[in-house]
């Protein structure tokens, strides 16, 4: 029932909304798919979607790369690996939060630490949230901050790898690097793959960084307008509800392709030793 | 002789009580309760800071003094947040009873049918209300809202910083847009740690541009009223003002968009002047803790007559098509418009009273910033020659449109030729779409 009610329910209501034009105060009326071609002439939405491409191709390979480096120098074994594992952890449990992104606004502002910081060593920084050219890098930067949720999965799935590969492989005369890339890392790759799947669908997803760090805005000349954020000032602010759902439900073909794309490539790099 | 009742009747005759029952129900839900001796409660949202948000709830304190079986409920919010959580909320059959908005909003509610016409209501008396606070929330000839206070949008110059900078006050009756420049620019070269003066890149802004170059921002008919070279005119000055370090850079000036009153540049004391609502005034010095001038627009040709300045509604009283207690909520707008205890609370904090009886009330419980701005628009008041057209459904986010544009400009990402086309041609897509 509560299926029904919460998740189906909105999402058939979605679709029949996306056909419509609703304005959230009078009644929806049918107009067919005019809502998806105005998508294609929208150059807002054209300019939305290459922003949160540009996050998904800079962030998400970077927070992983970022989290398997960190979750292999963790590997090899220290005593206070129980504290540096909670302490990387907790910012990917804040990092999604309000709170931090209006911190990350100040701090990245024109009057914040890092501004304060370079003034020091005598550079003149710039309003980094509030520069077109940078603005997006701020985002990019908090979700590599919140690296500890993948960091700690792909901790757990080091160490599952049998020690006498690598004593094996070290003994045939490979060198760190070749053993990354022929133990390490094929052994792991079942965990990266589902990393990347919900990695990539979460960057897709991404809003709250966004909308706190510019305002509700999507920032300074549309920087930081992620589909999402776009989605919900159409929605909410623009009254055009349907034009709202329908961009909606693109979305969730986009991750769907996206997700099979995915999957599709796995079967080239994914090694399932079984 | 006694009655027997067959299965049957008795199963018609506990049908027919049933549906009498759902009947009666079904009819005392869907017309108004509106009989005076019933207990009644409504549900009223403003957005404000502090100091406003004190003042309302003395306001709803003192209505409900008056008329003990009127419970308002008080919904105080934040302007930014205002316009998403209003929205959602009649999307959902949840509006407020009495709702304060902005004119730019009047016509997507009101046009969309979910405000009610306000001539219907004999509670509310319009006999002293000026014309143009009536005629601010007039759409189609419905009185969708009536203005809560009159305001002008007029440059802010705080005092303290042109001491320190040793720069005179410009006066205001002859000054034009090149002055504007160089003054801020004197202030920034000569008071420390200030940038000069504040764009005044707003909607409002431009509809003084547009009256002064004899167009409009919108025509009475809905529909956009300027040309795209007065537009690009407009972006070069902010150019030129960026260009001649008179302002602050583009990326100050863009924070600056998002900053609370108190937290803005000028609010904070690095800028000599800025462009403000006069009902803001008395924040503002309370933010800078400064003594606040209070100047008109600066014009073409340096004539005071010609600078374009107007009246506008700081908000609106609205009522929800769908209250169930029209008849209370009339009479609470009713006190907010016209008692004389309404006015002696909230003095100038929504603008000078719409009700001329009333002004004569305020004007002497006024203290230093309020005074002052009751002194200048008064002053300004035969120079006054226009009300701008109510914005049109779908023009609601144009003060977005023109902060994305003022950006571009300013960042140097678009010219203001390009700049203007773009924003002509979205401000027209906003307003089609809308209307379609």
């Amino acid at each position: 029932m509560g299926l029904l009610v919460i998740t189906v329910g909105p999402m058939v209501a979605s679709l029949w909304l996306s056909f419509t034009d609703y304005d959230l105060i009078q009644a929806p009326t049918f107009i067919g798919f005019g809502n998806f071609v105005r998508m294609f002439q929208d150059a807002r939405l054209l300019n939305s979607l290459g922003v949160t491409f540009v996050y998904l191709i800079v962030a998400v390979p970077l927070q992983l790369a970022i989290a398997l480096l960190v979750a292999m120098l963790l590997n090899r074994g220290t005593r206070a690996l129980p504290f540096y594992r909670a302490v990387f952890y907790l910012p990917s449990l804040l990092g999604g939060s309000v709170a931090v992104a209006i911190l990350w606004r100040q701090i990245f502002g024109t009057t914040g630490l890092v501004d304060a910081v370079l003034s020091l060593v005598g550079i003149r920084g710039p309003g980094w949230v509030s520069d077109p050219s940078t603005a997006l890098g701020t985002i990019i930067l908090l979700h590599l901050w919140t690296f500890g949720g993948p960091m700690v999965i792909f901790l757990a799935g080091l160490r599952q790898i049998p020690g006498e590969y690598h004593e094996a492989a070290q003994l045939d005369g490979a060198g760190p690097v070749s053993r990354f890339f022929r133990v390490t890392f094929p052994l792991l790759s079942p965990i990266v793959f589902f990393n990347v799947v919900l990695q990539v669908v979460g960057a897709f997803q991404a809003f709250t960084p966004a909308f706190v760090v510019s305002g509700g805005t999507g920032g300074p000349s549309d920087s930081t307008m992620f589909f999402t954020l776009y989605l919900y000032q159409k929605g909410f602010g623009q009254f055009d509800m349907g034009y709202a759902s329908a961009m909606a439900w693109v979305l969730l073909v986009i991750i769907a392709a996206f997700t099979a794309i995915n999957f599709y490539a796995s079967r080239f790099w994914v090694f399932y030793d079984d | 002789m006694s009655i027997q009742m067959t299965r049957r009747q008795l199963g018609e005759a506990a049908i027919g009580v049933a549906v009498l029952g759902l009947l009666s129900a079904c009819s005392s839900s869907v017309t108004p309760a509106s009989t005076a001796s019933e207990k009644v409660t409504l549900r009223f949202a403003w957005w404000g800071n502090d100091v406003r948000n004190a003042l309302t709830r003395k306001l709803v304190t003192a209505f409900s003094a008056k008329n003990p079986r009127i419970t308002i409920s008080a919904e105080p919010g934040v302007y930014g947040s205002y316009w998403d959580k209003l929205a959602t909320e009649t999307a959902a059959g949840d509006m407020p009873d009495v709702i304060q908005l902005d004119q730019s909003y009047i016509a997507e509610y009101g046009g969309r049918g979910a405000l009610l016409d306000l001539s219907g209501q004999k509670g509310i008396r319009t006999a002293d209300i000026v014309q143009n606070a009536l005629k601010a929330g007039r759409i189609d000839g419905k009185q969708y809202g009536i203005s809560a206070g009159q305001t002008a949008y007029a440059v802010m110059a705080n005092k303290r910083i042109f001491q320190e900078a040793g720069v005179a006050l410009p006066d205001d009756k002859t000054w034009t847009w090149d002055d504007y420049i160089s003054v801020a620019a004197e202030t920034a070269a000569k008071a420390p740690k200030t940038y000069g003066a504040a764009y005044g890149s707003t909607d409002d802004a431009l509809t003084v541009w547009f009256g002064q170059n004899g167009e409009s921002l919108y025509t009475e008919g809905g529909k956009l009223g300027f040309t795209e070279a007065t537009l690009a005119a407009f972006f070069q000055r902010l150019l030129t003002q960026r260009d001649q370090h008179a302002g602050p850079s583009a990326s100050l000036n863009s924070e600056d968009g998002n900053a609370a009153l108190a937290q803005t540049l000028f609010g904070t004391g690095q800028l000599a002047m800025s462009w403000a609502w006069t009902s803001q005034a008395s924040a503002l010095a309370a933010a800078t803790g400064d003594d606040i001038a209070i100047l008109r627009v600066p014009s073409r040709k340096g004539s005071a007559a010609k600078a374009s300045m107007y009246f506008k509604p700081s908000m609106l009283w609205t009522v929800s098509r769908r209250t169930k207690h029209p008849e209370q909520a009339a009479a609470f707008v009713d006190f907010l418009l016209n008692s004389p205890d309404a006015a002696k609370i909230m003095l100038a904090d929504r603008g000078s009273p719409v009700n001329t009886t009333l002004q004569s009330v305020v004007t002497p419980l006024l203290a230093s910033t309020d005074k002052v701005v009751n002194d200048f628009l008064s002053a300004i008041a035969s120079e006054v020659s226009f009300s701008p057209a109510v914005p049109p459904v779908g023009a609601g986010t144009i003060s977005d449109v023109s902060r994305r544009y003022t950006d571009d400009v300013l960042f140097g990402r678009s010219t203001p030729e390009v700049a203007a086309a773009k924003f002509k041609a979205e401000a027209e897509g906003l307003i089609n779409s809308a209307a379609g």
